[in-house]
């Protein structure tokens, strides 16, 4: 380990800013003008994201497994003796974390310079402008330290911090009572996973006293110590089973990750984060904050690879997650919901790969995805912005000429997560496969098709998209057409940098089968770069025809979701309102996403508000703890002042004076008495 | 006949203010007269700028020499045998505080008494006679130098509180505060008497040496001395004039008396009981428990019901006095230590809160409603923010220096065994969190009433806010930074006093 005291800069510097915006807002009540605004904001992202670069090169300079650390505090101390519990404010930067920072300090510094534009034209608050970029700020800050941290309770803080921000950005528009439910929707939803996460913690946190070990939720400690742990059962039998207690670890971290990146079930809040503002889905709710999940799981990979049980729970809940919300996306019709599922189905798919072991893999997609989806979004919101605020894809059509840069840069987003080589999407989505295919997972050859199908599914729904919104007659109001022109260069400068990393960024991770055909010895450079960090992966023992029938496969399963697209929706466009009529039931279905949110409304949520306002609210907590305890003990302790002791407060320097010499009676009495 | 060599550097920072005082008296006199100086015509505000600073340039110099002696050995004045007068590392303490306290109270001063009409010269001079009397007190070792300074604190005091001359109110305040003091007074030498009788000398040395626990009478001289202290600290039941007196004194001399007496009463009175009297921990500590007791609980639960912000302020000073008791009831160097603590963090924030009264003062109208403080975070958010944040260290809410404050001296009573008396403790300031959240709720959460124009804040109610402020925070997040070790001056000063 390496001091390194730059890396406390890159969360700092966000947070720096986000504070001065909140105490200008929340304290002072003023507002700076927008440069300042502006110049602040993606300052301070860009600074961070030159220092995780310099962290980058340092690290990269360091032998091995090395890994940079800046302690700044110790944070908590309690307790003593073997159940002490200590947690360092500490940063590690090892190459996992390395590549997660890059990502949302440059990823996110795009997202800043678009949001400039985006923004722009908002006009609903006066301090609307700065207080949006507060929250990105502490958004960006709470993401670093959750990618940072190098023990599990600060990356709880993190894990929180970007919950908080994702809650307060979804109803950014709070005016709106929808934005507003949305945003409760996803922080509500979030506890949820968040409770899995706390029980994986507290459980971790035993199993040290059990083993008899001094307590340290360092990661690294963590897998120092993961020997006596892995040895480790539940006290009690569950099942009738005699469960290992990193399964149930593992589980319980798992459940934290299915709230945080939307996975079954818990990815009905995801959708709905779509309210916010579209840069806020762009860098929230598709690039960075929703696979947290997924940098966990890789995280504590250690732990995960003696767990099998919880790893196959992990692939295939990614794998069916992956297919379930694919289809859901076919028949949606608002641009960002189609986005938004898509994200839940390709978050899935790294989920498969990390299940399989497949960890590089699930980074490699995490990064990629971050690269085309966030310019997916960001082409959708720029496509938005044309529409006036119009996301009804049944509504768009033929914008292609009218908007042709955002046509062109939109197209990379969709060829590239469609997985057409050699677009970055292609290189880790086949990846995924491969490694799916070669694992040793229960029904890993049914995961497998599962990820082709969603593959061919998912060519197929952003095909879709794309003839929708830009091919064919415009089916926009007169009114609405005429005024669709190119949004403003902030808007689109950083379209075209994602544009160029979604093209490009697939150079990280070239399977050796290619780099032979040129002669690089080793191409995969993100494998080489994270080697240290993973458990070893089973090699791929598989034959390099083997390689090429499986990216075959991929790319055959992406052909056929365009050639369908292409034949449905340009073709023969009154072909789908004819299926969708012939197929009454199943497109209802999906069109209504499987009626989940009605499931759960009617089996969790009513109930649940039933008993907390008639029981919990009228009864507990208005009646007894308001009523009897809160007000009743304020009401005796006014009364008391109100009734009693007022009047010995006359105002009559001679009753002071008697109240001081009984007093001193009293004093003197008691001392001389004893 | 030959001099007694005396060391004046020792007693410096009280001759400084002397004739910091005297200068000041003398200046009103020779500019009042003059009617204009290089065709400038002396206005009475100009007048007021004048001294006041001439004010505080004296208490500035006795602040940085009460620090220069702060690392100093115990040194005892006049002579070695029969001090009246110790400098010690507690006295410097003590001492700067106090200056540093009474320069702060000149600065917030000056547009007030101009935005009041009562811009008399005198005033600079009575606060720098009562703080040389504070000072006095702070490093007495001899009773009689103990009345001195007590009585040279307060009759300026008396005076001050009286100064707004042509209104009623402050004139019953000052004639209250004169009589219950003197009477206060008057207990407090009876108490001396009785300890003078019993050991045949005023001097603590003297007195300890004699001392008999056995002896009724060596026990009710400590009794009424503790009575005599009590009252300056406003502890129940000899706190009924602080409501009154505070309410009716001009918004600055409440804000200068509120500090500046009670750390000086707490001084003298730990030194009293640490250098006089022989440890009759149990005995004198229940006293103390029974005080802090209902100090704590009429202190808080009578300020729930004010809705005059000075009095509301008022009770909250009395609770704060049953808090700083808490830490005299276990007799231990770091209950004691934990006051001298919770004295310097009471100063800023009290200090704060009371400019921001000071600041509010529109045309000669002091704000004391404490509906007015209604929408203030709209009118004027910096002076909103500032209040919100003084509010939030007295009701000892962590960051601040009133959490670590409350806390040193909880956690002292805890390790002495008195986890009643805390828990007390801690239930009163759950308590007082509705009363001082009251304020910022008003000013966050109502529309404001009549909408007055905001008025610039004068550049000495400024620097004191922002001191306050800073000192707060700074406290609140680092109590014993290497910069600036407060908890360990608190705890050296007394370990020092220990020794002896």
């Amino acid at each position: 380990m390496t001091e390194y005291t730059l890396l406390r800069w890159i969360p700092l510097l966000p947070l720096l800013a986000a504070v001065i915006h909140g105490l200008m807002l929340g304290l002072f009540r003023t507002h700076m003008p927008r440069w300042g605004v502006i110049a602040l904001s993606c300052g301070s992202v860009l600074l961070a994201f030159l220092f995780a670069v310099a962290g980058f090169f340092r690290l990269v300079g360091l032998p091995g497994d090395e890994s940079l650390i800046d302690h700044v505090y110790t944070w908590i101390g309690s307790g003593v003796g073997d159940t002490r519990l200590v947690a360092d404010v500490a940063l590690r930067m090892d190459p996992l974390a390395s590549v997660m920072t890059l990502v949302i300090t440059g990823v996110g510094f795009l997202i800043h310079v678009y949001s400039i534009g985006y923004m722009d034209d908002d006009h609903r608050e006066d301090r609307g402008f700065q207080r949006f970029f507060c929250y990105l700020n502490l958004f960006t800050f709470a993401m670093l330290v959750l990618v940072l941290a190098d023990n599990l309770v600060l990356m709880f803080l993190g894990w929180e911090g970007v919950g908080l921000c994702s809650y307060l950005l979804i109803g950014f528009w709070y005016g709106d009572r929808y934005n507003a439910y949305c945003g409760s929707k996803a922080f509500i939803v979030n506890r949820i996973g968040d409770f899995g996460f706390l029980i994986g913690l507290f459980l971790l946190f035993s199993a040290f006293a059990q083993a008899g070990l001094p307590t340290s939720l360092d990661f690294v400690d963590l897998q120092a110590n993961l020997d006596a742990i892995v040895a480790l059962t539940m006290p009690a039998p569950f099942w009738g089973d005699e469960w290992r207690l990193v399964e149930v670890i593992g589980i319980c971290f798992f459940v934290g990750a299915c709230g945080k990146s939307a996975q079954l079930p818990l990815y009905v809040w995801l959708p709905d984060a779509m309210a916010g503002p579209t840069p806020v889905s762009a860098l929230i709710h598709a690039a960075t904050m929703v696979t947290a999940g997924v940098y966990m799981v890789c995280r504590l990979s250690f732990l995960y690879a003696e767990a099998p049980v919880a790893s196959a729970l992990v692939a295939w809940t990614g794998g069916i997650t992956a297919l379930f919300a694919a289809s859901i996306a076919i028949a949606q019709t608002d641009i960002k919901k189609v986005l938004a599922y898509s994200t839940v189905s390709q978050l899935g798919y790294m989920f498969l790969a990390a299940g399989c072991g497949g960890y590089t893999g699930a980074i490699f997609h995490l990064v990629t995805h971050a690269f085309f989806k966030a310019l997916l979004f960001l082409g959708a919101g720029s496509v938005i912005l044309a529409m006036h605020h119009e996301q009804d894809i049944e509504k768009m059509g033929g914008l292609g000429r009218r908007i042709y840069k955002t046509k062109v840069v939109f197209l990379i987003g969709v060829v590239a997560i469609a997985g057409f080589p050699p677009f970055s999407g292609f290189f880790s989505k086949d990846e995924i496969l491969l490694t799916v295919w070669a694992s040793e997972v229960p029904g890993h050859t049914w995961l497998y098709a599962t990820g082709l199908v969603t593959a061919a599914l998912t060519s197929f729904y952003m095909w879709r998209l794309h003839f929708r919104v830009f091919w064919g007659e415009c089916r926009a109001p007169a009114s609405v057409r005429d005024q669709i022109a190119e949004p403003a260069n902030t808007v689109l400068f950083p379209l075209y940098a994602l544009a160029a990393l979604a093209l490009l960024g697939g150079v990280m991770g070239i399977p050796q089968v290619y780099g032979d055909w040129v002669g690089v010895e080793s191409s995969h450079s993100l494998n080489n770069f994270l080697a240290g960090v993973f458990p070893l992966e089973d090699s791929h023992a598989i034959s390099h025809a083997l390689e090429y029938g499986l990216a075959g496969a991929a790319v055959l399963a992406a052909l056929l979701g365009l050639g369908l697209s292409y034949f449905l929706y340009v073709k023969r466009p009154e072909l789908p309102g004819q299926m969708a009529t012939a197929a009454r039931g199943l497109h209802k279905l999906l069109v209504e996403k499987y009626y989940v949110d009605e499931l759960y409304d009617a089996v969790l949520v009513r109930p649940l508000v039933w008993v907390s306002e008639r029981v919990l609210f009228r009864g507990v907590d208005a009646g007894l703890i308001d009523g009897l305890a809160v007000n009743g003990m304020a009401r005796g302790v006014r009364g008391v002042a109100e009734n009693g002791l007022k009047y010995l407060q006359s105002g009559l320097a001679q009753g002071y004076v008697f109240l001081m010499v009984l007093g001193a009676a009293a004093i003197v009495g008691y001392l001389v008495g004893n | 006949m030959t001099l007694p060599s005396l060391d004046l550097a020792a007693v410096g920072p009280i001759l400084f203010v002397s004739v910091g005082s005297m200068l000041v008296l003398l200046g009103e006199v020779l500019l009042s007269r003059v009617g204009s100086i290089m065709s400038h015509r002396v206005t009475p505000s100009l007048v007021g700028v004048v001294l006041a600073v001439t004010a505080m340039v004296f208490l500035g110099l006795a602040t940085l020499m009460a620090l220069q002696q702060a690392g100093a050995p115990a040194t005892p004045f006049f002579n070695a045998d029969n001090p009246m007068f110790q400098v010690d590392r507690f006295s410097a303490t003590f001492s700067a505080a106090l200056g540093l306290a009474s320069l702060l109270c000149c600065a917030l001063a000056i547009a007030y008494l101009d935005a009041m009409r009562i811009n008399h010269g005198e005033y600079y001079a009575l606060v720098l006679f009562s703080t040389a009397g504070m000072m006095l007190m702070v490093g007495a070792v001899d009773l009689l130098a103990v009345f001195l300074g007590l009585e040279l604190m307060s009759i300026p005091i008396y005076v001050l509180a009286g100064f707004d001359r042509t209104r009623l109110r402050s004139n019953e305040s000052a004639m209250k505060y004169f009589l219950i003091g003197a009477f206060a007074s008057a207990l407090l030498l009876y108490g001396m008497a009785l300890l003078y009788g019993v050991s045949g000398s005023t001097s603590f040395e003297d007195i300890r040496a004699a001392f008999d626990p056995s002896n009724p009478l060596t026990l009710a001289g400590v009794g009424l001395v503790v009575v005599g202290f009590g009252f300056k600290i406003s502890s129940v039941p000899f706190h009924q004039w602080t409501p009154d007196v505070y309410e009716g004194a001009p918004a600055s001399v409440t804000a200068f008396m509120s500090v500046t007496v009670k750390l000086a009463a707490f001084a003298a009175l730990i030194r009293f009981l640490l250098l006089a009297i022989d440890p009759m921990d149990e005995l004198l500590g229940n006293v103390f428990w029974v005080m802090a007791l209902l100090t704590l609980v009429v202190g808080n639960v009578m300020a729930l019901i004010q809705d005059n912000v000075k009095r509301l302020l008022a009770y909250s000073s009395i609770a704060h006095a049953g808090y700083l008791l808490i830490g005299l009831v276990p007799g231990s160097a770091q209950g004691y230590s934990a006051v001298v603590f919770y004295l310097f963090c009471y100063a800023f924030m009290n200090l704060g809160a009371f400019t921001v009264l000071v600041a509010l003062t529109q045309r000669g109208q002091e704000c004391e409603r404490v509906d007015s403080f209604a929408g203030l975070a709209r009118s004027r958010p910096g002076l909103a923010a500032l209040m919100t944040l003084f509010m939030l260290s007295l009701a000892g809410i962590p960051g601040t220096a009133g959490f670590i404050a409350k806390w040193m001296v909880f956690s002292a009573a805890v390790e002495a065994g008195q986890l009643p008396l805390a828990i007390v403790g801690v239930l009163m300031s759950v308590v007082s969190v509705y009363y001082y959240l009251r304020i910022p709720v008003l000013m966050y959460m109502s529309e404001p009433g009549d909408e007055a124009p905001p008025q610039e804040l004068a550049t000495g109610e400024f620097v004191v806010l922002a001191l306050c402020a800073f000192a707060i925070l700074y406290l609140g997040i680092f109590p014993n930074s290497p910069d600036f070790p407060l908890l360990d001056w608190a705890r050296e000063s007394i370990q020092q006093l220990l020794a002896a």
